[in-house]
């Protein structure tokens, strides 16, 4: 609180005294004067504007949409396939041509045991992701 | 009266707001080593050329001159700071906060960065000795009583060494010795060469320790002389004496049989007294006094917005509870409140919205849902009755000018069909040609039956427009004067009886 | 609901009135009080051309589907800003009507049955039991408010915890032990997040986003056609006035309230179905989301002001740009940034507003 005393006939301006704003009710705009709310509608436009310029810079900088995901395969011994990129929601191809000698390909999964099959025709890419593949003894 | 300097000089200063000339080529001049008073009734000026001193308002046109240079100050604290102060009881004051605390908020008395205490209870002893105030300077503001309280003000005004140190109505709650205190104090002050503004509406106060009177009335300076050559009837002679011009409408309503009887009112938590008074059907009960008569507390009380302690109201014989808001709607009361914007007008909100708020089941359709061509209808009628300059239904009401607005907030309570309608300074911040429509409503209203109770501080309006006018004084009846005649001299005479 | 036709020809003629330094003034206001809008529309734009799946009808669905179930809670809790308050205990409300509904309407088959040997209860029954439960919070929080006169704040962040704490009680009775609570009733999944819309024409709408809609009338209803509607308006721009006017206050206060927490329950309601498996976590911050929707709609925090369809846009708006931050693959620690900074705008927004009125 600094030295400006709230002047007594300010009192009789309560019923100029705009509303509280507050989320939270300890702010309050009551008994501002003209000088006051014009400074701090200056502030505030400068926020609105610094806000706005912050979003879109962030949301420009920390973008990799473009660059897409990276879907990784590995074959576990079997032949080489490539890793692919993919836009974030989109499904992702089977590499063809992967084989391994004396086992057939039976799919692929999220995990390295073959739990939990992809399927390449409904699944979306939501993250960077690994399959691996699942080998059925021939 | 010897020539001392001049040492406080308002010259033609012009204030005016949309509608309303505040202040007409005010003067006020104040000399060293004096008291001087400052009168006139409500709406005279007084406050708003306080306010153009101190920056709260920026006057339109006029100088101010301290010890002869010309000053134009943009804040209170820089007014402070110039040697220019300002005494009053309440709300001025960090309550929470020590005696200590209160002198020295904001200017500390530092050596370096650390607030030099020692050198701060010095001064503040210096500056309590000097005026034999005995407060304990480490107790928190609220313990003090009011009187005690002011003191501190006193000793704060001092400590700027204030040349100009403006009382702004100091004993309206002090004690007969408090009083006592407090002239010494003036005194005292004056004595050592300040110039002391003494606003009051105590009369025999001010004769007895004011050198010189100035007298205001609307916004303007009427008189400057000295308290010893005036007497109480030259006062109020100096403070009303205006010609009443023919503003008003002709006075078609005629009043008939009694329909409210007031009964013994005391509030609960303010200074109504035994407040009794009868209105009847088709007439227009003015009630005068000065501020804090209890004019607005017996309207409350009434209407159920302010606690009873005892009392009866009798509306054509039955008695209503008129507990709160609802109940008084029901019966057929309606209030329109002193400040629009603090406990009127929903400013964010539309016209329509404004209009048809206290009325809102007349407009649902089969009982169940809000019929929104009602409202727009009913809102319409408002608008073309009152003539309020709106651009649409959907205009925020804040965007309308104070005239306007009263007029939304006229209709808002027409809509309800009261069978009492009660008006709490219906015209005030309205320009002049909207009052003229605003009387014409209220006679017209009476007219057609309504009982009105009308509270103004505007004396020409209350004989212009009124039947009859209850003068309060100190929350308790003073009397009763019938508009047509009786005088303005009478009318204040008893306003000041209980003050 | 205003004509915009109308709006605009009454704009663009005031425009005309104004001299050139007006104009400038005018223009600069327009751009800032719709940054929101604007920026949004740079956002889609952007994130279009980084993945244009972005526009995609799964990714379209989705939006709308995340935006119904978000949008009776906003809905709710916008009767509270309207009132110049605020409603923390959102969030956990929804959790714990969310866990109510999920334990009464497993499956019969599951294993971890929390009620062992209930049979099957009727669907209604229990939505009814959650809007109850929901409506009970609000109560507390609106007598508090309106009696006490104490601030939404500080009592509705006190009964989120009690909330809170009665959820952990409750997942931790019957031997369930907080475990997570799943294997709901096929005829319960059916009914939320099946599609009736699916079956009749191939796009696969839940039939949650049909009751979103019934609620949304509802709630229009209510704001735009009842007394209360009217009287929550009146008290939220000026409670003395409305005292004045006739309006009983206190009993608006606290229907408001009790209003939002009847739309928690509802939320928690569908949200244990569209989950399908819920924790003592699930709701945790659903007020934060909430809120923000409400500001960037119109709702704004000096209280009196705002309309269904603003909270509707705003939920709306929310949510693209939330599902466009997916879909630009930006990392989680940043989207909560980008979310603060999405709040700030539209309070700083609001803020201007009120601070450069006439």
């Amino acid at each position: 609180m600094d030295g400006n005393p709230k002047h007594p006939f300010a009192e009789e301006e309560k019923s100029e005294q705009p509303r509280r704003y507050g989320l939270f009710g300890v702010s309050s705009t009551g008994g501002m004067q003209e000088s006051q709310r014009k400074s701090m509608a200056r502030w505030a436009t400068a926020f609105v504007v610094v806000m706005a310029a912050a979003f879109l810079f962030l949301v420009v900088s920390g973008s990799t949409g473009a660059a897409g995901l990276t879907v990784t395969f590995d074959s576990q011994g079997g032949s080489e396939a490539a890793s692919q990129s993919v836009l974030y929601g989109e499904t992702a191809e089977e590499p063809e041509d992967v084989v391994r000698v004396g086992y057939t390909l039976a799919g692929w999964s999220l995990t390295p045991d073959g739990t939990q099959l992809w399927d390449f025709s409904s699944d979306t890419v939501e993250e960077n992701l690994t399959l691996y593949a699942v080998w059925e003894v021939q | 009266m010897e020539h001392s300097d001049v040492l406080l000089e308002l010259k033609d200063i012009v204030k005016a707001f949309p509608g309303v000339k505040a202040l007409d080529h005010a003067q006020l001049r104040v000399r060293a080593g004096t008291v001087h008073a400052l009168m006139g009734e409500n709406g005279a000026g007084k406050s708003t050329l306080m306010k153009c001193l101190f920056g709260i308002y920026r006057k339109d046109e006029g100088t101010i001159l301290l010890e002869g240079k010309e000053v134009d100050f943009k804040t209170t604290k820089e007014a402070m700071e110039n040697g220019v102060s300002m005494v009053h009881q309440e709300l001025n004051q960090a309550l929470k906060r020590s005696v200590l605390d209160n002198l020295w908020l904001g200017r500390y008395p530092t050596t370096g960065i650390m607030v030099n205490e020692k050198k701060m209870r010095e001064d503040t002893k210096a500056v309590f000795d000097e005026l034999e105030i005995d407060v304990d300077m480490n107790q928190k503001m609220s313990e003090l009583p009011v009187s005690k309280r002011q003191m501190v003000e006193i000793a704060k005004a001092v400590s700027y060494h204030s040349k100009i140190i403006i009382f702004d109505e100091p004993t309206s709650s002090l004690t007969e010795a408090e009083v006592e205190h407090l002239f010494k104090i003036i005194n005292m002050l004056r004595d050592r060469g300040c110039g002391i503004v003494y606003i009051s509406h105590k009369m025999a106060e001010i004769l007895r320790i004011a050198d010189e009177v100035t007298v205001m009335r609307d916004g303007q300076w009427v008189a400057t002389e000295p308290a010893a050559e005036l007497d109480n009837a030259r006062l109020i002679k100096l403070m009303v004496g205006r010609e009443l011009s023919n503003q008003f409408p002709p006075k078609t309503n005629e009043p008939g049989e009694v329909t409210l009887e007031v009964e013994g009112l005391t509030g609960q938590y303010n200074m109504l007294q035994d407040v009794s008074f009868q209105a009847r059907k088709g007439e227009i009960l003015g009630f005068a006094g000065l501020d804090s008569s209890g004019r607005t507390e017996t309207l409350e009380s009434i209407f159920g917005i302010a606690t009873r302690h005892s009392g009866t109201i009798r509306l054509n014989g039955k008695e209503v509870p008129n507990k709160n808001s609802k109940q008084s709607l029901a019966a057929g009361f309606a209030l329109v409140t002193e400040e629009r914007r603090a406990t009127g007008i929903f400013g964010i909100r539309s016209i329509l919205d404004n209009t048809v708020i206290a009325s809102l089941k007349k407009y649902l359709a089969h009982g169940l849902w809000l019929d929104n061509n009602a409202m727009k209808k009913a809102t319409q009628w408002g608008i073309d009755a009152m003539d309020t300059k709106t651009p649409s239904q959907e205009t925020k009401i804040r965007s309308l000018s104070g005239g306007n607005q009263q007029k939304v907030i006229l209709a808002r309570w027409l809509l309800t069909n009261p069978k009492v309608l009660m008006l709490d300074e219906p015209t005030r911040g309205i320009d002049v040609g909207a009052k003229y429509e605003i009387y014409q409503l209220i006679i017209d209203q009476a007219k057609a039956g309504t009982t009105v109770l009308m509270v103004s501080s505007e004396m020409p309006e209350l004989l212009g427009v009124c039947d009859r006018i209850v003068v309060m004084s100190g929350g308790r009846v003073a009397g009763e004067v019938d508009a047509q005649n009786t005088t303005q001299e009478e009318i204040l005479t008893l306003a000041a009886k209980y003050v | 609901m205003k004509n915009p036709i109308r709006s605009l020809q009454q704009t663009s003629a005031h425009y005309k009135t104004l001299d050139n330094k007006d104009r400038q003034a005018f223009v600069m206001d327009t751009l800032l009080n719709n940054a929101i809008y604007i920026i949004l529309i740079v956002f889609i734009v952007f994130t279009y051309t980084q993945n244009h799946n972005i526009i995609s009808s799964s990714s379209i669905i989705n939006i709308i589907n995340l935006t119904a179930a978000s949008l009776p809670m906003a809905l709710g809790i916008g009767g509270c800003i309207v009132l110049t308050g605020t409603d923390l205990s959102a969030g956990r409300t929804v959790g714990l009507t969310a866990a109510i509904s999920a334990t009464l309407l497993q499956s019969l088959t599951t294993t971890n049955k929390f009620f062992e040997n209930l049979g099957e209860l009727p669907i209604p029954l229990v939505l009814l039991a959650a809007l109850v439960v929901g409506g009970i919070v609000g109560l507390v929080n609106g007598f508090f408010v309106a009696r006490f006169q104490l601030h939404p704040f500080i009592v509705t962040l006190a009964t989120q915890l009690i909330v809170y704490g009665v959820c952990l009680m409750y997942y931790m009775a019957n031997g369930n032990n907080g475990q997570s609570i799943s294997g709901l009733s096929d005829a319960y999944k059916n009914c939320i997040t099946g599609s009736i819309i699916g079956s009749l024409t191939g796009i696969v709408i839940p039939n949650y986003v049909i009751y979103a809609v019934i609620v949304l009338i509802i709630m229009w209803f209510i704001w735009n056609k009842t007394t209360f509607g009217k009287n929550m308006f009146a008290v939220g721009s000026n409670p003395e006035a409305a005292n004045v006017s006739g309006v009983n206050v206190f009993f608006t206060t606290m229907m408001v309230h009790t209003l939002a927490g009847v739309t928690y329950g509802y939320t928690g309601f569908i949200e244990a179905a569209r989950i399908g498996s819920n924790t003592a976590n699930t709701g945790l911050n659903y007020e934060c989301d909430a809120i923000a929707a409400c500001v960037i709609g119109g709702v704004s925090f000096v209280g009196g002001t705002g309309t269904i369809g603003g909270v509707v846009l705003g939920v709306f708006l929310l949510r693209i740009i939330f599902v466009g931050l997916n879909f630009l693959s930006i990392s989680g620690n940043m989207q909560y940034i980008i979310k603060g900074i999405i709040i700030l705008l539209a309070c700083s927004i609001d803020m201007r507003k009120y601070l450069t009125r006439k």
